[in-house]
């Protein structure tokens, strides 16, 4: 068992931010500092160092993207610091923005998704082992998206589709594996086809953007390279 | 008419005067003889009054057969010939056809009396008297030519040759016939003058219809040559009745002349509809005022406008203002500087009020539509404030509070795993509160719009379902109205995509792209669309001074946004 995390939570709702702070503490997460706005946010992190620091889009003063603006300072001021950001909003363009700036060690979750906090303390283990973390209801949307006929996702077997969708998550092969009950090998064979597939480059280490970049953008109905 | 005929008319009269001045020179050299002693005086009276009944024929402009000035030409030249009999330099024939055509001055003058300021009279009684005149003057005076021996008449004082146009001479008939012809024209020109004295119509015409008739009268009464006193003082009553004809005269066509040109200017201007504050650079530029301004007051309201409808500047120190007032209401207040009132003042006919009046309805209107511009702009962007307060208000209220009823569940769970059975559909029911909370929200107003932008926001909407697709967008941010008008058409517009063959929807691509200052939005793959849906579009694009144009399964909408 590794020491308890320490993470500081930025929320400007105080409501919402005791109540994530509870669920965090009755889990065994070591909530270090919270913070309202930015300003109050960085003096946090330089003060405590935290290992991870959850963080809502919307702050004052302008309620626009402060909590994404907050992501770039602190992963350009103290790199190594993991970022979750929680967030009311399903569009992908937000964690895509997230992962454009930080290819490992982010994650972008919904707020209604702490009522599991197991998934919570999942997500934050995966960023502090600097993987990546999109919310599943981000991804369901992104599939569901109406595509133009003969598109070569329409190739893909239902379970390609689940192994694309937990990549699309920011699982591991190993992730995968054992989300799906299956060997990490397996997994290896269906994301090399798949990404043969959709003719994306095989074995990036921005798989996670490349997959979420695919499915956003319509239009792939030329036959892909074998 | 133009200036330039104007001009060569005058000088043209003043060459003809000038030499028949140095032809009449020789008379006063005849005064050492004792006949008779005109002064220089009475020449000059002679000569000026020729000169101004000339100068008053050539302002008149063209007048036709019957114009007065026609009539003031016929006096000129009777006054001219009067003056040229007798020269000595003149031949006798020449001093036979002098005399016969200042005969023309009494006849003239009665017409052009009677019939002022037309040239033929409108009374039946006048007409008569101008008619009988024109002949008895007529058919005496040739008749009297036709017997007259110079030489053997005892009342001639100059020029006293023969008469080459003499038929056969007879100096008792001669005698006769001229005191006929003074009668004549003594009864003419009194007529006259009565007539016309009496209807206060042309005095001058009727003075000098008095003097002539004098003259006549005297020289009826006179046996043989007239004294030099009696000459002197008629010729110079006569001088001085013809030269305020001839004044007469040359006013009545210089304020012809003015009107005239005034109208042409007036015409021109008016042809031409000039741009919003012509008026003041024209005027700016006449009196070298460069600060010079015209504001226009917009009825209803205390503010002044320009003449494009912007708000008016304060007046500047050292200002001074003119207020241009029609019954009690001011039209104009000019600005300018102060030592400039006096001329302001008199360039301000009617020709410049009506421009005036005409710059300041336009600038009204202007400012009407101005104003009208920016309370429908107003009214969308308070719209879309109010929205964008109502999703913050959704988003920091009600929404935090359904999580966080849905956090203690969570926790009251953890802490009892016996209740989490219980609990599980309640929690699974706050869930999804909480996504049809999210929906409403982004219904109200998008809020990736206004943090991430136009793109973002816009390929957010191919999660939805039709097919959607984004080809461009500006990734600049641009004004919250252009940014709402545009992704307001783009997700309306995708409720009603082209069905295709299998029934399904047709692929909807949207372009957006920034030229200038406008931004221009493309949609292709669109079907049937409602009229109202059509009509809000319009409607808010228009409020933005944009515009937008469906034509089959594409639309266009151009903003600026500058």
């Amino acid at each position: 068992m590794r020491a308890a995390m320490r993470v500081v939570v930025a929320e400007d709702v105080l409501l919402t931010r005791a109540g994530i702070v509870r669920l965090l503490t009755d889990a065994g997460v070591d909530v270090v500092g919270e913070a309202d706005d930015v300003d109050s946010l960085m003096r946090q992190v330089r003060v405590q160092a935290p290992d991870i620091v959850i963080s809502d889009i919307r702050m004052p003063p302008t309620h626009r993207d402060e909590g994404l603006v907050a992501a770039a300072r602190i992963q350009r001021e103290h790199p190594g610091t993991g970022i979750l950001i929680l967030s009311q909003y399903v569009e992908s363009d937000y964690a895509m923005q997230l992962l454009r700036d930080h290819p490992g060690g982010v994650g972008y979750l919904l707020k209604d998704r702490v009522f599991d906090i197991a998934t919570v303390i999942d997500a934050l283990r995966r960023i502090a082992d600097d993987e990546c973390v999109i919310d599943p209801t981000i991804i369901r949307r992104l599939l569901a998206r109406p595509r133009p006929a003969h598109d070569p996702m329409d190739s893909l077997t239902s379970r390609e589709r689940e192994v694309l969708a937990l990549v699309a998550e920011g699982r591991s092969n190993e992730g995968v594996a054992e989300a799906l009950f299956i060997t990490p090998r397996t997994v290896e064979a269906h994301v090399s086809e798949i990404f043969t597939r959709l003719n994306l480059e095989p074995g990036t280490n921005r798989r996670v953007m490349a997959v979420l970049a695919y499915l956003k953008s319509p239009g792939h109905s030329d036959s892909p390279k074998r | 008419m133009g200036r330039v005929v104007v001009f060569g008319r005058v000088a043209l009269a003043l060459m003809v005067m000038v030499s028949l001045t140095v032809m009449a020179l020789p008379r006063a050299q005849l005064a050492p003889l004792g006949v008779v002693n005109p002064s220089q005086a009475v020449i000059a009276a002679g000569v000026a009054a020729a000169v101004l009944m000339l100068i008053g024929v050539a302002l008149s402009g063209p007048a036709g057969p019957r114009g007065p000035a026609t009539l003031g030409l016929l006096v000129a030249a009777g006054m001219v010939a009067g003056a040229a009999v007798g020269a000595t330099r003149l031949p006798d024939f020449g001093s036979s056809v002098a005399w016969l055509v200042s005969l023309l001055l009494v006849p003239a003058l009665v017409q052009m009396s009677l019939a002022w300021p037309q040239g033929w009279p409108q009374h039946r009684f006048e007409r008569w008297l101008t008619l009988a005149t024109w002949g008895v003057v007529g058919v005496v005076g040739l008749a009297r030519l036709a017997v007259w021996d110079p030489f053997a008449d005892a009342t001639c004082v100059l020029g006293c040759g023969a008469n080459p146009l003499a038929l056969h001479t007879d100096p008792r008939l001669a005698r006769e016939l001229l005191d006929a012809l003074l009668v004549g024209m003594a009864v003419a020109c009194l007529a006259a003058a009565v007539l016309v004295l009496r209807r206060r119509r042309f005095w001058p015409g009727g003075v000098a219809c008095v003097v002539l008739g004098t003259d006549a009268l005297v020289r009826l009464s006179t046996d043989g040559p007239l004294p030099q006193a009696t000459a002197v003082a008629l010729h110079q009553a006569r001088c001085g009745a013809l030269a305020v004809v001839g004044g007469a005269l040359a006013l009545a066509g210089w304020t012809r002349l003015r009107r005239h040109g005034r109208l042409v200017r007036l015409a021109a201007e008016l042809d031409t509809s000039p741009a919003p504050g012509t008026y003041e650079a024209s005027l700016r530029d006449a009196l070298g005022d460069p600060t010079l301004r015209i504001s226009y007051p917009v009825s209803g309201q205390q503010a002044f406008v320009t003449a494009d409808g912007a708000p008016a500047p304060a007046v500047g120190l050292g200002q001074a203002t003119t207020v241009l007032v029609r019954s009690g209401t001011p039209l104009a207040v000019i600005t300018h500087e102060a030592q400039h009132a006096d001329a302001l003042a008199a360039s301000l006919g009617p020709a410049a009020r009506m421009a005036i009046d005409n710059e300041r309805m336009q600038a009204q209107l202007q400012s009407r539509l101005d104003e009208l511009r920016a309370s429908r702009e107003r009214i969308v962007e308070h719209g879309d404030a109010e929205r964008l307060r109502l999703e913050r208000d959704l988003h920091d209220g009600a929404q935090q509070r359904v999580l966080m009823i849905g956090y203690e569940l969570s926790r009251a769970a953890q802490a009892d795993p016996s209740l989490a059975a219980a609990l599980d559909p309640v929690r699974r029911d706050v869930a999804t509160a909480l996504d049809e909370l999210r929906d409403i929200a982004h219904g109200i107003y998008p809020g990736i719009l206004e943090s991430l932008g136009l793109p973002a926001a816009l390929g957010a909407l191919a999660d939805g379902p039709v097919p959607f697709q984004v080809d461009d967008a500006p990734v600049k941010r641009l004004p919250p109205g252009a940014e709402c008008a545009v992704y307001n058409i783009v997700s309306t517009a995708l409720g009603h995509p082209q069905p295709t063959r299998e029934g399904l929807p047709a692929q909807v691509t949207a372009a957006v792209d920034l030229r200038g200052d406008t931004l221009h939005l493309h949609l292709a793959g669109l079907g049937e669309l409602p009229a109202p849906l059509v009509q809000s579009w319009e409607d808010r694009v228009g409020a933005l001074g944009g515009a937008v144009h469906v034509s089959g399964s594409e639309l266009e909408c151009g903003l600026p946004c500058g």
